[in-house]
This record gives structure tokens, C-alpha cells and sequence, in this order.
């Protein structure tokens, strides 16, 4: 009898779980076919079919028509190619955040990493200072802000090191760098010409219009092995999502956790958005998304994170190339999904950990 | 034995009593001090060979009424003394004191030390209006020009709080959903602010920027009436509630077993706090940080009493936001705004950094 | 219940608060100021007096008066006989304009420009003008060109060292921005007001820059009785007024490089109208303008006017895509590398480009590559204008309007107007001697640069 309910309760787990893997299939046939979709996307005029046939042929090695076949394989693939990989990227980033403070509202700028890319953007894009030597051009601000990126972290980790901080000191940590940063970018951003502070607002809204072949490779790389080295310690993540002292009795040290997968996630969201500026929401919205159809098992949730960030941010992007006079930077069309998406996750969540 | 101990206490404890008494008394003094010793230096050191005693002629002479030959030197410091620097400064410390009475009550009424007056989202209403304004020229109301912006950024303000009215309806409002339905309230503006920036050129996001940042620049005396007379109605009414609010920051709990209806009163806060936030950011801007700076560093030197906390981080707002004014106007082209984030966001770490593990505690 | 009864109290507080408060700022802040009925009633010199509309004020103009006062004439076909700006024409009017023939120092001039709201109007000023504070680069520049550097007692920005090197040493800086006057740069030109001798001439305005001068500064404006002269000189004919106006009311040789300046620019561009002015649209070149790197101008953009001046066929006409896409007057930042591929058909790309001369070899090869390969926020120029390269121009906006008129027209129709006239037309400029291209040679002036210069220069 009891050998019965075990094999029935194994055999509706197992259900459960195969349905989880379905929706992350699901997912990555979404992101999939909107990346063909969005190639049809944009304001040189080519039909989807049409830019689909000159990707294969592209593929195939022989492209007929020159035109068409430079803006469907130099422009837009890249331009797609980095929508997939800043949404999977920063929806992953965002659900270990998540994970590891223990709030639904925690995504990978809380830490202040978007202040620190943004000062050092600004700095090349304002006052045209490059951080490392002998590095000009058009690097240089993907340079500057990369480096920048990764300060914010650093303070927390070392005041981590020398002060115990709870996950909230952290957040608010996190958020007092943000400010400290911020007032720095602002003395330049107020005593900048009008075109260079556009320039520099721009770039905080985020968009993938400036995504390029060369980008790709330092972008997969990272993202591909950030995310499979989260993926394989997602046991360990699980445990922490249970509280510190939980972690404990498992003989886990969840400060130890929380730190090395702050480091690995900072690394990660700084590569990302020094090639397309801050965009917004993603971190947030991926995995809140995910969480509602695979729950908070990590096993499932950073897949599907992925998957669905990824479909997410193309899709916004493919929004963003039709509206507006010539196209509309990615980042606002994230920020005005996201926006709503907070309220309404606050609503839901109703009572929060935040503070 | 035991007599003489009691005996030490209490004359200790009285000692301790003028003591907070002398510091309350010196902090507002100095205060005080410093808010005239900066109207001074706003007002003077402007034009050369205008010192001190010739600032005060000059003022004099203008309530006599007085006039001094047209074009000349004392009569454009007249003229800017009374059309420019007075107003300036007047608004300076008129927001300075707003600002911060607004943000000693947020943080008392909100048991939250980070809490400041921009916490329930009013700001980015206030924002979104003045962009509206400046990008679309859209006008809510009738009124166009300087004084469009003004109007609209006070209706746009005047949404969140309308919003929290009537969600507080529906929603159990605890401190804490309240500041995430402000933070919820500042994405929903932002996202469409962003949209309105970035479909500008780029001379139009660059003013659109200037007024985000906050500048006390161009104050004129027709817009000091309507900030002075609900900035002195508002922090007439939040002293009288000191006592209650001293309540509330014991915790929710604490103020119910007291006896103040809670949510009644938050409610009330919120609103007279709108009002008064409103009033100022719709001709300056957005000035962050003095409700924030300000009551900390007051309640540093005398305690957290909210009946001196207000009026003396009244005093100190002032006098921070004038300092400010003071530096930026040293270096011309700055807005005050920058200026009072540099100032203030170092402090906020260290506010974040000196907290002890009992995050909601105020002292 | 009661809880619910308070909650609409608070409401109806809030509600009534917004309403009060628009009513009040309503009543405080509406200042209506009519403007006069002036209409655009001057093509050339525009000044009072000027009755004949032509580039100066001489007999002529007294034999105009003389015809209106006898009743020969209509006050309404010559609109700038009233002299005075009183309404009529009588013989204080020829008094003044006597005055004014004869260039008489402390003659009150009446000068016709745009007012604060950027309507026509009339404001008066002492002849001959000095200590005057030009305000914006569309104004700063024109000043500069009538040799009027010599009298600007002070500035707000001088962005260009060498192109605004002629404002006279003793001039002030008087901080402020591009786009800001601050209240301390303002306290600077009221203590430089009453400094000079005679206090300021006038305040001379760029209109886009008008934003700055807010009510309480007209009022001190009106109080100290400094004129302001407002311009809308972005483009390049309304450019050549300027000059001629500022370049008369300066007086003395500033009049004759006024009117040289403005005879050399008709005479270029009545030489294009000549050539290109009668082709049928098809046979027209169509043209994009562009500005700061990777900016389109929208339809009624200043540059476009510019360069129709130029002879070209702004592109709107004959695509309505790009019409609607772009209509306004300003400019559209591209937003990917795709914003001019549908575009292919256009005859030439003409993007406007400030910078300053006094430029040696390597400046100039530094310069065309930082033009040509510029770094847009990590994606060059050159991706933007992928196609184009043969078609894309870079043309240096702080030169003379007509100067950039004409290598506009060089762009567009390069048979017709060869380089080397183009060339002329600056080395004339040059030679006329005003102040700003003074010393300079075609070596050291980067006007224009095109595919060929770019390849020559990167080789």
C-alpha cells in the first residue's frame, strides 16, 4: 500500500518535472523563432521570408543580393545574437540575485554594477578618457565601462569582508554606491554639450543597435560558462533560498555562496552591458516569468530564465526597430513592459522582504 | 549610601537635561547663523567693490527708497540683490526647510532612516509633468510658458499621492508597501519619461535633464508666495503632530497600544507631505537628499525628540541647501542639484554603513 | 466606514489643492504681451530708414521719404520710410534719416528683428553700436564676420579658438554655456554693464538660444534700456542680413565688409540660381542633411533651407517615407545603422560639421579622421553611411553661409560648380579681410571633406 502512494507520488514528480523541461523547451522555441522573426525587423525594408532565405543562404555560403545579404548577416544577426544573450545572461543574473537575497525585487544592477558601467561610459563618451592606456577608438567605452562595472562589487565584497552584512545591508549598500556614482556621472553629464549628454543618456537607456560580429564571441563565451557553472552549483543555490541558517544545517556557508555567485554574476552582467548600455527590467522580468511556470527550483528556473529572457529581450528589440522615427533604443521598450510588471508583481507579492 | 548615589543621578540627570537643552540651543543658534551668513554671502561678493557695508547701504537705501543712478554699479547690485539674489536665496532656504520637515516625518512616520520626501514615487509625477512640459509642450492645465512646467509638475505630482489615497482603500498600507509602491510608482513614470528623452533631440533632453538634476537658478519672486505660504502652513501643522510622530516611530505596534490611529494618521502625513513636496520640486526641480541629510545630521547632535527634530532640521535643511546653493553658484554653470548629491550620497553610505544590524532603527 | 470618509476627505483636500493652485499660478503667471503688428517688411539692411530695401541708407532713401511725404509714395509700399518707428512719415523722419545718411555718431537707429516670442519687431539703439554681448554661436559669429569683434565688451562662450579669436582681447568672459546663462553669468554682464562706459550697446540674441533670456532678465534689460537685437541667423541668407545689418550699425569699415559681405554672397548665390534655379525637380539633386556626426534634419530644419539655398531638393519631396519619418525642425538621431538604407536613391548626403581653422597638416588629417571614422557611443560614422561614401560630404559650418553655400553646391553638382570655385569662393572671403578668416589660407581652413580626402589621408 504504502509502496503504491511512493511510486504514484514518484510518478506525479516525475511528471511535474518533465513539464518543467517542456516549458523550457517551449521557451527556447520562442527565443528561437523570434530570432527569425526580428530578422525581417528594422528599417531597411526585406520581407521575413526573404531575410530568413538570405540568412540560409548566407549559411550556405552563397548570398545573392550584396544589400540584402549586409544588413541581414552584418547588421541584424549580431544585433539579434546579442538580444539573446544580454536576455539569457542578465534573466539569469537577475534569478540568482534573487535567489541569493531572498527578494522577489533583486536584479543584477542592485548591487550598483549599471552606476559603475555608466561612469565609466560616460567618461570616454564625455569627456573622451580612456581607463587603460593605449586603447582608443571604439573600445574604448566598452573598455572603460566594463572595468567601471565591477567596482561596485568590489566595495561590497570588501565591506562584506570586514563587516558581516545581511542581504539587505548589502542591498542598501549596494544602492548607496549606486548614488555615490551616480552623483559622479551627474557633474559630468550637466557640463556636457547637448549631443555628448545625449550621447550618455543613451547609453544608460541601453540599446543593441551598436551590437556588432566582434562582440559575439567575448559575449557567449562568458555568458555560456557563468550560466553552466551556476547551473551545476543550482543544489547549493536551492539551499540558500531556504535562509542562512537553513544553509547551515546542510553544512553550507551561505555568506561564502552569496558572495562567489555575487562575484560570478557581477563579472557576467558587466560583460553584457558594456557592449549595449544599462538596460533595464530584464533581470527582473526574466525570472519572475520563469518562476511562475518552473517554480524556484534552480535546476529548472536559471534554464528556463534563459530561455525566457532571451525570447523577452528579442522580442522588445524587434518592438523597438518599428516604433519610433527610425527605431527606439531596446532599453525603453524593456523599461516601459517592466515598469507595469513591478507594480504588478508587487501587487501579487504583497507582503515583501525589501528593507 | 544609597541616598547620596540617588542624589548623583539626579543632579547627573539634570545636568545631562541642560546639556541636551544647551545643544539643542547651540545647534539652532549656529543654524540660524549660518542660514544669515550665507543669505550674506549670496547677496554679496557679487559685484566687486560691493562689500559688506555697502550691501547693507545699498539695502537700506532701497526701503528708504532710494535710488541710485541708472546703469550704474549699486544700481544692478540693487537690482540683483532684490530680483535675483533675495529670491534665490529665500527659495533656497524655504525648499531647504521643506524638504527636510517633510523628510523627518517620512522617516519617523515610515520607522525607516532611509526614507525621504521623494519615497512614495512624488518626485517622478513631479517629473514626468515637467517633461511633459518641456519635450511634448504639453500643458495640463491653461497655463503656458515658465509657469506651464511649474503647473504641470504639480499635477504630475499630485498623482502618486492620489494614487496611495486610494489604494490605502483597498491595501493594508504598512511602511513598507508604502515605499514600494513608491519605488513601483518612480519605474512607471521613468519608463515613460525615458520614452519621452529619447525621442527628443538633443538640446530639448539636455533642458529636460537641467530641470530632472534641480537648480534653484532663475527664481523669480512670483513663485516664492506659493512655496512660502504651504511650506509655513505644512511644518506648522507637522510641529503640532511632533508628539504623535515621536509615537509612531516606536513601531506600529507601539503607537496602536498608545492609542493614535495608525493608518489614519499615515494617511494624513502622506498627504500634507504631497502637498508640501509638490509645492517646492514643481519650481526647483528635483533637489534629492535633504530630506534625507538634513534630520540625520540633526538627530546626530540632539537625539530623535521629533518636537525639536522638526525645527531644527528645518534650520539645518535651510542652511544645507543654502551651503550648496553657495558652492554651486562658485562654479557658475553647476546646478544646486549636483551639488547636493555629492554632498549627500557619501552620507547616505555612511548612514548605511554606521546602522547598526537593526535596519529600521532610528538611533 | 469612517475610515473610508476620511480617505475622500484627503482626496477631495488633494484634488481641491491642484485646482486652487493652477488657478493662482494661472492668474500670476500670464504676463500677455502683444507684439506690434510688424511684418517681415525687410529683406536686406534692416533698418529703419532703409526705404528702398537695398544694402545701405543713403539719398535715395531721402527721395523715397520725400515721395511718401508728398503723397507719391505710399507709407505702405515702403514700410521702412517711417524712420522713427512712429507710425507716419513727416519730416522728423528725414530729420533722422538726414542724421543717419550722414552717419551722424549718437543718432538713434530703429532696427528691426525678432522679439522674444520670435515675432518681427522694432527696437532703437545708438549709431554707431559698440560694447555690444553677442549670445550664441549663430550670432557670435556673424558679429565676428562684420569685423564687429573689435566692440564686444563681453561673451558668454567662445568655443572656437581661432574661428572667434578676432572678439577683442579686452572683452569679458562672462562664463555661462552654449545653452545656459546661469544667474552668475548674468550678474557678470550687469557688473560689465555698469563697468563699461556709456553702459552696453545691446545684447545681440541667436533666437534659439531665447529660452535663457527669462522675464525677470527682459525686465532688467528694458530697466538698463539695453536693447536686444534678436536673430534667427542659423541659415545662410537670413546669415547675410546679419552681418550687413550688424556690420552698419557697427559703422565705419565694419558697414563696408558689411556690405561686401553681403554683395559677394548675393553674388554667389544668384550665380547658383542662375545655373541650377530653373531645373525641373527631376532634374534637381536630391539632398539629406546631417549634423553631429549621425543627426538627420528633419524637413524645416535651417540646414535644409541652407541647402536649398544651394540648389538641391531637400529629399522629402521626393520620398514620403523620409517625410513623415523626419518632419519637424530639428534633427532625428539615427538609431541603427539601417536609418538611410531605404534611402539609396538620394543624390547627396550634406553633413554639417563646426570646426575651427588655424589648422596645420596633421591637424587637418587628424580632423578629416576624426570626422570621417567618429565614434558614436562604440559604432563609427562610417557603419551609419555604409553606401553612401561617395555621396557623403562633411562641410564646415563655422565658414561664411555663403562659403558653405556654395561647396554645398560643389557637393551636388560638381560639374556645373567645380572645386576650384568653390575653393575661390573662400579665398575671396579671405581676401575681403573679415576679421575671423584673417591670416588664414585654404591650408589651414578644413571646409570640406569628401571620399577622395579621406582615402588621401588614411593612405
Amino acid at each position: 500500500m504504502i509502496e503504491e502512494t511512493n511510486e504514484e507520488f514518484r510518478e506525479e514528480y516525475r511528471a511535474m518535472n518533465r513539464r518543467k523541461v517542456l516549458f523550457i523547451l517551449a521557451f527556447i522555441l520562442l527565443a528561437a523563432g523570434a530570432f527569425f522573426l526580428t530578422l525581417g525587423f528594422g528599417v531597411y525594408r526585406i520581407g521575413i521570408s526573404d531575410a530568413v532565405g538570405t540568412f540560409f543562404d548566407h549559411l550556405a555560403g552563397n548570398p545573392v543580393d550584396p544589400s540584402d545579404d549586409y544588413y541581414v548577416w552584418d547588421v541584424r544577426v549580431p544585433r539579434a545574437l546579442g538580444a539573446l544573450l544580454i536576455g539569457a545572461g542578465l534573466s539569469v543574473a537577475g534569478a540568482i540575485m534573487q535567489n541569493d537575497f531572498k527578494n522577489p525585487l533583486a536584479e543584477p544592477y542592485t548591487m550598483g554594477i549599471s552606476s559603475g558601467a555608466f561612469l565609466g561610459a560616460t567618461l570616454n563618451i564625455i569627456l573622451g578618457i580612456s581607463i587603460v592606456p593605449f586603447i582608443s577608438g571604439t573600445a574604448t567605452t566598452v573598455v572603460n565601462s566594463f572595468i567601471c562595472s565591477l567596482i561596485p562589487t568590489a566595495i561590497i565584497v570588501l565591506v562584506a569582508k570586514y563587516r558581516r552584512l545581511t542581504p539587505t545591508a548589502m542591498i542598501l549598500t549596494g544602492i548607496a554606491v549606486m548614488f555615490l556614482f551616480s552623483s559622479i556621472t551627474q557633474i559630468m553629464m550637466v557640463t556636457a554639450p547637448s549631443e555628448t549628454m545625449a550621447d550618455a543618456y543613451e547609453w544608460r537607456v541601453g540599446s543593441l543597435s551598436s551590437m556588432q560580429w566582434e562582440y559575439i564571441p567575448v559575449m557567449l563565451v562568458v555568458t555560456l560558462l557563468i550560466t553552466v557553472i551556476l547551473w551545476f552549483s543550482s543544489s547549493k543555490l536551492n539551499v540558500m533560498y531556504a535562509g542562512d541558517r537553513a544553509a547551515q544545517t546542510f553544512g553550507e556557508n551561505a555568506e561564502n555562496i552569496r558572495v562567489s555567485t555575487l562575484v560570478l554574476v557581477s563579472i557576467m552582467t558587466a560583460v553584457l552591458i558594456c557592449f549595449t548600455g544599462t538596460i533595464g527590467f530584464i533581470g527582473l522580468v526574466g525570472p519572475h516569468v520563469a518562476r511562475i511556470f518552473v517554480g524556484s527550483n534552480n535546476r529548472y528556473l536559471i534554464p528556463a530564465s534563459a530561455a525566457f529572457g532571451a525570447a523577452f529581450v528579442i522580442l522588445a528589440d524587434t518592438v523597438a526597430k518599428v516604433s519610433g522615427p527610425n527605431g527606439l533604443p531596446v532599453g525603453v521598450i524593456c523599461s516601459m513592459i517592466g515598469g507595469p510588471l513591478f507594480i504588478w508583481i508587487l501587487v501579487r507579492q504583497r507582503k515583501s522582504a525589501w528593507m | 549610601m544609597e541616598y547620596e548615589e540617588e542624589e548623583l543621578t539626579r543632579d547627573g540627570l539634570k545636568e545631562e537635561y541642560h546639556h541636551a537643552i544647551a545643544r539643542k540651543i547651540i545647534l539652532l543658534t549656529v543654524c540660524v547663523l549660518g542660514i544669515v551668513l550665507f543669505v550674506g554671502l549670496l547677496s554679496l561678493s557679487n559685484y566687486e567693490g560691493v562689500g559688506l557695508k555697502e550691501t547693507y547701504e545699498i539695502i537700506w537705501n532701497h526701503i528708504l527708497g532710494n535710488e541710485y543712478p541708472s546703469k550704474s554699479l549699486f544700481w544692478w547690485a540693487d537690482r540683483y540683490i532684490w530680483n535675483t539674489a533675495f529670491p534665490h536665496a529665500l527659495a533656497a532656504i524655504v525648499a531647504g526647510a521643506a524638504l527636510a520637515i517633510c523628510g523627518t516625518m517620512m522617516q519617523s512616520m515610515m520607522v525607516n532612516p532611509l526614507a525621504d520626501p521623494y519615497s512614495t514615487g512624488i518626485s517622478s509625477g513631479a517629473c514626468f509633468g515637467a517633461i511633459c512640459a518641456i519635450v511634448v509642450g504639453i500643458s495640463f492645465s491653461s497655463v503656458t510658458g515658465e509657469m506651464g512646467i511649474v503647473t504641470n509638475a504639480f499635477i504630475g505630482a499630485m498623482v502618486p499621492a492620489l494614487l496611495i489615497v486610494f489604494l490605502a482603500q483597498r491595501i493594508h498600507m504598512t511602511p513598507a508597501t508604502l515605499i514600494l509602491l513608491g519605488t513601483a510608482i518612480s519605474y512607471f513614470f521613468n519608463s515613460m519619461i525615458t520614452y519621452l528623452m529619447v525621442t527628443t533631440d538633443a538640446d530639448t533632453l539636455q533642458s529636460a535633464y537641467m530641470w530632472q538634476v534641480g537648480s534653484l537658478d532663475g527664481m523669480s519672486w512670483d513663485s516664492l508666495p506659493i512655496m512660502v505660504v504651504v511650506t509655513v502652513a505644512g511644518s506648522v501643522i507637522v510641529m503640532l503632530l511632533s508628539s504623535k510622530l515621536n509615537v509612531m516611530s516606536l513601531g506600529e505596534n507601539s503607537a496602536i497600544s498608545l492609542g493614535v490611529d495608525v493608518e489614519k494618521f499615515r494617511l494624513f502625513c502622506l498627504v500634507l507631505m504631497a502637498v508640501m513636496t509638490a509645492a517646492i520640486v514643481s519650481f526647483t526641480g528635483i533637489i534629492g537628499f535633504i530630506g534625507l541629510v538634513a534630520p540625520h545630521m540633526v538627530r546626530l547632535v540632539i537625539g530623535s525628540d521629533n518636537r525639536f527634530v522638526a525645527p531644527i532640521s528645518m534650520a539645518a535643511g535651510a542652511l544645507l541647501l543654502l551651503a550648496a546653493d553657495y558652492i554651486a553658484f562658485q562654479f557658475s554653470d553647476i546646478p544646486v542639484g549636483v551639488v547636493m548629491s555629492v554632498i549627500g550620497s557619501p552620507v547616505f553610505f555612511l548612514i548605511i554603513l554606521w546602522q547598526t544590524k537593526k535596519a529600521g532603527a532610528i538611533y | 466606514m469612517e475610515k473610508k470618509t476620511t480617505t475622500i476627505i484627503a482626496a477631495v483636500v488633494v484634488v481641491a489643492i491642484v485646482v486652487v493652485a493652477a488657478v493662482l499660478i494661472g492668474f500670476g503667471g500670464n504676463g500677455g504681451n502683444d507684439s506690434s503688428g510688424d511684418s517681415d517688411i525687410a529683406s536686406q539692411l534692416q533698418i529703419r530708414g532703409n526705404a528702398n530695401d537695398d544694402y545701405t541708407i543713403d539719398e535715395k532713401d531721402m527721395e523715397i521719404l520725400d515721395d511718401v511725404i508728398s503723397g507719391d509714395k505710399s507709407i505702405d509700399d515702403y514700410p521702412l520710410a517711417d524712420v522713427n518707428n512712429d507710425g507716419n512719415v513727416d519730416e522728423t523722419d528725414k530729420q533722422l534719416l538726414q542724421d543717419l545718411i550722414d552717419r551722424k555718431d549718437g543718432t538713434t537707429v530703429y532696427v528691426l528683428c525678432l522679439d522674444v516670442n520670435g515675432k518681427p519687431t522694432t527696437v532703437s539703439c545708438t549709431y554707431p553700436l559698440r560694447n555690444v554681448v553677442p549670445y550664441g554661436t549663430n550670432m557670435q559669429l556673424p558679429t565676428l564676420y562684420a569685423n564687429g569683434g573689435q566692440y564686444v565688451a563681453g561673451y558668454f562662450v567662445s568655443s572656437y579658438e581661432t574661428a572667434e579669436s578676432s572678439i577683442s582681447d579686452s572683452a569679458v568672459d562672462l562664463g555661462g554655456t552654449q545653452r545656459q546663462i546661469s544667474d552668475a553669468a548674468w550678474k557678470n554682464f550687469t557688473t560689465l554693464d555698469a563697468n563699461t562706459e556709456g553702459g552696453l550697446g545691446a545684447l545681440l540674441v541667436d533666437y534659439s538660444g531665447i529660452a535663457q533670456i527669462t522675464d525677470v532678465r527682459a525686465a532688467d534689460l528694458e530697466a538698463a534700456d539695453i536693447p536686444m537685437i534678436i536673430y534667427s541667423s542659423a541659415d545662410a541668407t537670413s546669415e547675410i542680413t546679419t552681418v550687413l545689418t550688424l556690420g552698419f550699425l557697427f559703422g565705419g569699415d565694419c558697414e563696408e565688409i558689411g556690405v561686401e559681405y553681403a554683395q559677394k554672397s548675393w553674388d554667389v548665390i544668384n550665380l547658383i540660381e542662375e545655373k541650377v534655379g530653373s531645373l525641373s525637380n527631376d532634374e534637381k539633386c536630391s539632398y539629406i542633411c546631417c549634423t553631429m556626426y549621425i543627426y538627420i534634419c528633419e524637413n524645416d530644419s535651417t540646414f535644409n533651407s541652407s541647402a536649398s539655398t544651394a540648389g538641391g531638393l531637400p529629399y522629402y519631396i521626393v520620398n514620403s517615407d523620409f517625410s513623415e519619418t523626419y518632419a519637424g525642425d530639428g534633427s532625428t538621431k539615427m538609431q541603427s545603422v539601417e536609418a538611410l538604407s531605404n534611402y539609396t536613391d538620394v543624390g547627396a548626403i550634406l553633413n554639417n560639421r563646426s570646426m575651427d581653422w588655424g589648422l596645420d597638416e596633421a591637424g587637418i588629417e587628424e580632423l578629416v579622421i576624426d570626422t570621417w571614422d567618429h565614434d558614436n557611443k562604440g559604432v563609427s560614422s562610417t557603419m551609419y553611411f555604409k553606401g553612401f561614401e561617395d555621396r557623403l560630404v562633411y562641410i564646415n559650418n563655422l565658414l561664411p553661409g555663403a562659403v558653405k553655400v556654395a561647396y554645398m553646391a560643389h557637393a551636388m553638382y560638381g560639374d556645373d560648380f567645380s572645386r576650384e570655385w568653390a575653393d575661390g569662393v573662400l579665398q575671396d572671403f579671405i581676401d575681403m579681410g573679415t576679421a575671423p578668416l584673417e591670416g588664414q589660407t585654404l591650408d589651414t581652413v578644413l571646409a570640406y571633406i569628401d571620399y577622395d580626402l579621406y582615402r588621401e589621408v588614411t593612405a
